[in-house]
């Protein structure tokens, strides 16, 4: 329950869920028209359909809602010393935002850039600026905009499924140390060691971000040691396995239900 | 910012401040900027300029810029009204503005459709701790 503390939206979805399949009780007729292995067949489709559905709606909903709000954060002109920092570093394309915090992302899911904040760019030293490029440039190389639009869609649509959601966090953190090794082999371990202190977050996220940016596990590869792996948490699978019972068996009825009105 | 039309660079900033704002505020706040209701001023002298609108509407509205921090309530001893002035230019209220907007956009989609660089390190172990300030010191 832990996935959905802090998601009313969700924990709401889910109740409405269980509700909706509590109250549902299909008749003996219509349940009779059917095998098994079909009314399953129908069920597993239907739960496929509207979840391809469903996160091709979220996907292109946050894809939106996020190039609107990166188009509409004030550019600078770029800064000498950020100029340098890219050449050094092999970055084609750097785009400098206003601002006074220490930030840099990589944005963009067609033609991934990166963006430093000019605090970003007052706040660290040239090597430093060097790996938090490199790290910023190697995302936008594997295209991880895109793929956390993907999974982070899915983690939302699928909700039911926690798993889907552990998977999701876990592939960021894999994107992260992936970035990392590539600042590390360019520029070395203590510029990017040192960029990551300056830029660390507060211990208290703030409300709506969810992903802690692995900090331990990129300080744990930094120092030279292998990131341990992690497994699925054995509430996750369990609740994961709950929800699909829940989905296709609410599906079931649905599908019965389409069959028995197409069928006339 | 002296009463009348702003040159045009600075009605563009005015327009986009503005736009930050709700229909009401924005009003509210392009009279004060504009110079048309004069500093320091009361929910009355607001009123004056727009009596279509009830006093405590006015009231709602002014509190709530200043909640915003785009205007400066002042108490004055023996007075019931407070003394309202503008805390700053629209260039300053873009500049609070775009500040805000970049931790929220990556607050919002940071895991979502942007990759971020910062991490949180308040979970490192002492070890790690002592580890990593010994790489830093390299």
């Amino acid at each position: 329950m832990k996935l959905l503390a802090g998601r009313p939206v969700l924990l709401a979805l889910v109740g409405v869920l269980v509700v909706a399949r509590l109250a549902w009780h299909p008749g003996r007729a219509l349940c009779g028209q059917m095998t098994v292995a079909g009314c399953l067949g129908v069920a597993v489709m239907v739960v496929a359909a509207l979840a391809v559905a469903a996160w091709i709606g979220r996907a292109t909903w946050l894809a939106i809602g996020a190039a609107r709000a990166v188009a509409a954060l004030p550019r600078l002109p770029t800064p000498e010393a950020l100029v340098a920092a890219a050449r050094r570093s092999g970055v084609s394309e750097v785009v400098c935002l206003d601002g006074p915090a220490a930030s840099a992302f990589c944005a963009g899911l067609l033609r991934p850039r990166v963006l430093v904040t000019a605090g970003m760019v007052a706040a660290l030293a040239d090597e430093e600026l060097a790996a938090v490029l490199v790290h910023e440039a190697e995302h936008a190389r594997r295209r991880d905009p895109l793929r956390r639009l993907a999974g982070r869609a899915a983690a939302d649509v699928l909700f039911w499924l926690p798993l889907v959601g552990w998977w999701s966090r876990r592939r960021l953190e894999q994107a992260e140390l992936a970035a990392d090794r590539a600042a590390i082999d360019r520029v070395g371990r203590t510029p990017l060691a040192r960029a990551l202190r300056a830029t660390a977050t507060p211990a208290a996220p703030t409300v709506g971000a969810r992903f802690d940016g692995a900090g331990r596990a990129r300080v744990t590869q930094l120092l030279g040691e292998e990131p341990s792996r992690r497994r699925p948490p054995l509430a996750a699978c369990l609740l994961s396995l709950l929800g699909l019972i829940l989905a296709v068996s609410l599906a079931m009825c649905v599908g019965q239900g389409l069959v028995s009105a197409v069928a006339g | 910012m002296t009463a009348g039309r702003p040159d045009p660079p600075a009605r563009a900033e005015l327009d986009r401040a503005l736009g930050l704002l709700g229909r009401l505020e924005a009003r509210i706040m392009r009279a004060v900027w504009t110079g048309q209701v004069p500093e320091p001023f009361t929910v009355r002298d607001v009123r004056a300029h727009m009596p279509e609108l009830a006093y405590t509407t006015v009231m709602t509205t002014l509190r709530r810029l200043a909640d915003k921090g785009l205007l400066v309530a002042d108490a004055t001893l023996g007075k019931r009204a407070y003394d309202y002035r503008s805390a700053g230019t629209p260039a300053a209220f873009l500049a609070a503005a775009s500040r805000r907007e970049a931790q929220q956009v990556l607050d919002r989609y940071g895991d979502a459709a942007l990759a971020a660089f910062a991490a949180r390190l308040d979970d490192l172990t002492p070890q790690q701790r002592k580890r990593l300030e010994e790489l830093e010191g390299r």
